[in-house]
C-alpha cells in the first residue's frame, strides 16, 4: 500500500525540519490510524506522502515510486479537516457537482450518488444545505465527497475530531463497512486514543519522527503501557533521540504487509466538461449568495449613477470661435478669452467624467476578481487532488468574472452616454470601457490565484485601484521621468485615453486640445494595451492555479 | 530525491505567452508608424528666413490652428497656424478638397509641400 522511506520536510531551505527521515508503511484494505501529540507532524507526514508538501525522500504506492501528487490520481483521495463543500449547495448538489467533475459516465454517476448517500447516511438530508448540517453530518459528507471517484485508499485528516461520541462512532462505522465490503484502505489522523481498538494498524509520530508502527496490542507492549491513553505521558519521559534509536533497533512487527495491486479509477471528464460544470456551479452559487449579487448589482447600477450626477443635463455645448480674423482686436481678444474659459471648463468636466467612469470600472473589476479564488482555495486544492484540471478551474474563473465585467462595462457606457449625451462612436467606447473592467478583473483574479488569503488579495487590489488616479498622470502631473515608467501599467490611463480618442472628431476633443498637445493613445492602441493587461492577469491566474497552496 | 510538487507551467500557459509575443510583434510592427512618419519635419526657422530654399519639397508640419486669414469658396483657405515646439505662426493653404471641419484650437499633423512663392500647401492632414 502507501509507504515512505526517509521522508523529510523542512519549513524552508534553511528552516527547521518538521519531519525527519520518516519511514512508514501502511496496511492495505485496513483502517490505519496516525496518532501523536498536537503539532508532532502527523498531517505533515501525510501531506508529504501525498505530494501536497515539498519533501525529500521516497514514497511508494502499491510498490510504484510516486514522484508527484498527480501520480496518485484515481487511486487515492484526501479528505482535509475543513473546507468540505460550498455552504450554499445542498448535500445532493455538492455530491452531484463533485461527481460531474470526477466521473465521465452518466449511468455510473446516477448509481454512485445513491450509493454514497446511503453509505454516509445522509439520504434523508439530501435537500438540506451544506451550511445547515451538524458537525457529524459535515464529516460524513466530507467522506462522501471523497468516495465520488471510488478511490482505493482514502486519507482522512482528523475526520472525527471535535465530534460527539455518537457521531464519532457513526463515522468509524462507515469506515469499517467500507473496509469490509469494498476492501478500501483508510489512513486516518486521529486524536481520540480511546478509539484505537477500531483500527488495524497504528502509526505513532513524535516530534517529526515515526517512532512506532503496529497493532494496538503491540503498541501497548512496546511502550509498556496498560492502555493507549497513557501513550503521550510515556513519550514525554524520553527525548526524541531515545525513541528514534529504540524504534530503529526494534523489530516489532516489522514484517512487510502483502503488497496490493493498484486500482486506477477511470479518467476524469475532459477540461472543457469540467469548465462547464464549474461555471454552472458558480452561477448557482452566485444566485444563492444574495449579499454578493446585491452588492454586484448595486455597484453596477449605482456607480454609473454617480457619474451622471455631475452632468445630469448633458455636457454643455462648446461655442465655437470664429475662424475669420476680420473682427476688431478688442472684439477678437474678448471672444478668444471667452472661448478659452469655456474650453477649459468643458475639457475639465469631460476629462473628469471619463476618468470617473474608468476608475469606477476598475473598482468593479477589483470587486469581481479579488476574492474569487483565494476565498475557496482549500476547496479547489481538494478538488484538484481528486482530478479537477487546473486550467479548467482557471478558465472557469476567468470566464465567470469576465462575463460580469463585460456587463458592467456595457452598462456603464450605455447609461452614462445616454444621460450625459457623450458624443463619439458607441462601439469603440463600449470596447474600451469593457476592456478596462475586464482587464482589471483579470489582474485582481490573478492576485486571488497567487495569494492564499482573500484579505491579502483584496487589499492589494484596492491599493492597485487607489493608485490608478495619481499614477495615470491625468489629473495630477507626474514627474517627467516617471510618466512612461508608470503609464504602461495603469489601466485607468489607457481606459481614459481610448475613450477620449473615440471623440476625436468632436468639439469636446478640441476643447481639451486647445491647451494640451500631449499624446493621447488611440482607441485601438488602448484596447490592445488593456488586452495585454488581461493576458498578464490570465497568466497570473493560470500560474497561480498551478501552484499548490494547501494550508 | 527532491520531490518539488509545484508542477511546471502547462502547455496552455506557454501557448498564451507565445500568442502574446506574436500579437505584440504584429501590433507594434503595424501600428508603430504615426501618420506621415516617413516625412522630415519642416525646419520652421530656416523656412521663415529663406522660404525659397525649400521649394518643391515635402515636409511634416505639426501645428495648432490659430485663425483663418482668407477663404475662397471652391478653392480653399489660408490659415494661421502655431507650430508645435515653437511660437512661430505660419500661413498655410488648405484646399477645399481636404474635407475637414477646421476650427480654432485644433491640432493637426500635416503633409505639406512648399510651392511657388514659398506657399505652404497642405496635401493631407490628420487631427491628433
Amino acid at each position: 500500500m502507501l509507504s515512505c522511506k526517509d521522508l523529510s520536510v523542512d519549513v524552508s531551505p534553511k528552516g527547521p525540519r518538521i519531519l525527519d527521515r520518516a519511514t512508514a508503511q501502511f496496511k492495505g484494505a485496513a483502517l490505519n490510524a496516525v496518532i501523536g501529540p498536537s503539532g508532532c507532524g502527523k498531517t505533515t507526514l501525510m501531506k508529504a506522502m501525498l505530494g501536497i508538501l515539498p519533501s525529500e525522500g521516497e514514497v511508494y504506492y502499491a510498490g510504484e515510486l510516486i514522484h508527484q501528487s498527480s501520480d496518485l490520481l484515481g487511486m487515492l483521495s484526501f479528505a482535509p479537516q475543513f473546507s468540505i463543500a460550498h455552504e450554499r449547495l445542498t448535500v445532493n448538489e455538492a455530491l452531484q457537482y463533485a461527481l460531474d467533475l470526477c466521473v465521465r459516465d452518466t449511468s455510473v454517476k446516477a448509481e454512485r450518488i445513491e450509493e454514497i448517500l446511503m453509505r454516509i447516511g445522509l439520504g434523508e438530508h439530501r435537500t438540506k444545505g451544506v451550511g445547515d448540517l451538524s458537525g457529524g453530518q459535515l464529516r460524513r459528507l466530507g467522506l462522501g465527497l471523497e468516495l465520488v471517484s471510488n478511490p482505493q485508499c482514502m486519507v482522512c485528516d482528523e475526520v472525527t475530531s471535535g465530534l460527539d461520541p455518537l457521531s464519532e462512532d457513526q463515522i468509524l462505522e462507515v469506515l469499517q463497512r467500507l473496509r469490509d465490503e469494498q476492501e478500501k484502505t483508510f489512513i486516518c489522523i486521529i486524536h481520540n486514543l480511546a478509539k484505537l481498538e477500531v483500527f488495524d494498524w497504528i502509526t505513532v509520530v513524535y516530534e517529526g519522527v515515526v517512532v512506532f508502527q503496529g497493532d494496538l496490542d503491540a503498541l501497548n507492549q512496546y511502550f509498556h503501557i496498560q492502555d493507549a491513553l497513557h501513550l503521550y505521558d510515556k513519550l514525554n519521559e524520553h527525548d526524541i533521540d531515545y525513541w528514534r534509536d529504540r524504534w530503529s533497533e526494534s523489530k516489532v512487527d516489522s514484517t512487510e504487509h502483502p503488497e496490493i495491486t493498484a486500482v486506477h479509477a477511470p479518467k476524469p471528464p475532459n477540461p472543457v466538461a469540467q469548465t462547464w460544470t464549474l461555471l454552472c456551479r458558480r452561477a448557482l452559487l452566485f444566485k444563492r449568495d444574495r449579499g454578493y449579487w446585491l452588492l454586484t448589482l448595486g455597484i453596477t447600477i449605482g456607480f454609473p449613477l454617480l457619474v451622471t450626477i455631475f452632468a445630469w443635463d448633458g455636457i454643455p455645448q462648446l461655442r465655437g470661435l470664429a475662424l475669420d480674423s476680420s473682427a476688431g482686436f478688442m472684439e477678437r481678444a474678448s471672444e478668444d478669452l471667452r472661448f478659452r474659459i469655456d474650453s477649459m471648463e468643458i475639457a475639465s468636466l469631460v476629462t473628469g467624467l471619463i476618468l470617473f467612469q474608468v476608475i469606477l470600472l476598475t473598482l468593479m473589476g477589483s470587486n469581481n476578481g479579488a476574492r474569487e479564488i483565494a476565498s475557496e482555495r482549500q476547496l479547489y486544492e481538494k478538488e484538484r487532488f481528486a482530478g479537477l484540471s487546473a486550467p479548467a478551474y482557471a478558465c472557469s474563473k476567468l470566464i465567470f468574472a469576465s462575463s460580469v465585467a463585460v456587463l458592467q462595462g456595457l452598462w456603464m457606457m450605455l447609461f452614462v452616454k445616454y444621460i450625459c449625451e457623450f458624443p463619439g462612436v458607441s462601439i469603440t467606447q463600449a470596447a474600451v470601457l469593457v476592456m478596462c473592467c475586464v482587464s482589471m478583473t483579470a489582474i485582481c483574479l490573478g492576485f486571488s490565484a497567487i495569494f492564499n488569503s482573500a484579505d491579502k488579495a483584496s487589499l492589494l487590489s484596492v491599493y492597485l485601484v487607489g493608485f490608478q488616479l495619481p499614477l495615470s498622470g491625468i489629473v495630477l502631473a507626474l514627474p517627467e521621468a516617471l510618466v512612461w515608467v508608470c503609464r504602461p501599467f495603469i489601466n485607468a490611463y489607457w481606459g481614459w485615453g481610448g475613450y477620449f480618442s473615440s471623440m476625436l472628431d468632436t468639439r469636446l476633443y478640441d476643447a481639451y486640445r486647445l491647451d494640451s498637445a500631449e499624446w493621447i493613445p488611440s482607441p485601438s492602441l488602448a484596447i490592445w494595451v488593456l488586452s495585454s493587461h488581461f493576458l498578464v492577469g490570465a497568466l497570473m491566474v493560470f500560474w497561480g492555479c498551478q501552484q499548490k497552496r494547501w494550508d | 530525491m527532491s520531490r518539488d510538487l509545484n508542477q511546471p507551467p502547462k502547455l496552455l500557459i506557454r501557448r498564451l505567452f507565445i500568442y502574446f509575443l506574436i500579437t505584440s510583434g504584429v501590433f507594434f510592427t503595424g501600428c508603430s508608424k504615426s501618420p506621415f512618419a516617413d516625412l522630415e519635419p519642416l525646419p520652421v526657422n530656416d523656412y521663415l528666413k529663406k522660404p525659397g530654399n525649400f521649394l518643391g519639397n515635402t515636409y511634416l508640419l505639426s501645428a495648432q490652428i490659430d485663425s483663418q486669414i482668407e477663404w475662397e469658396e471652391g478653392v480653399g483657405r489660408i490659415l494661421a497656424v502655431e507650430t508645435e515646439g515653437s511660437t512661430s505662426r505660419l500661413p498655410v493653404f488648405v484646399p477645399d478638397s481636404s474635407g475637414q471641419n477646421l476650427n480654432v484650437g485644433q491640432r493637426y499633423k500635416m503633409q505639406v509641400s512648399i510651392r511657388k512663392g514659398g506657399l505652404i500647401y497642405v496635401e493631407d492632414l490628420r487631427k491628433f
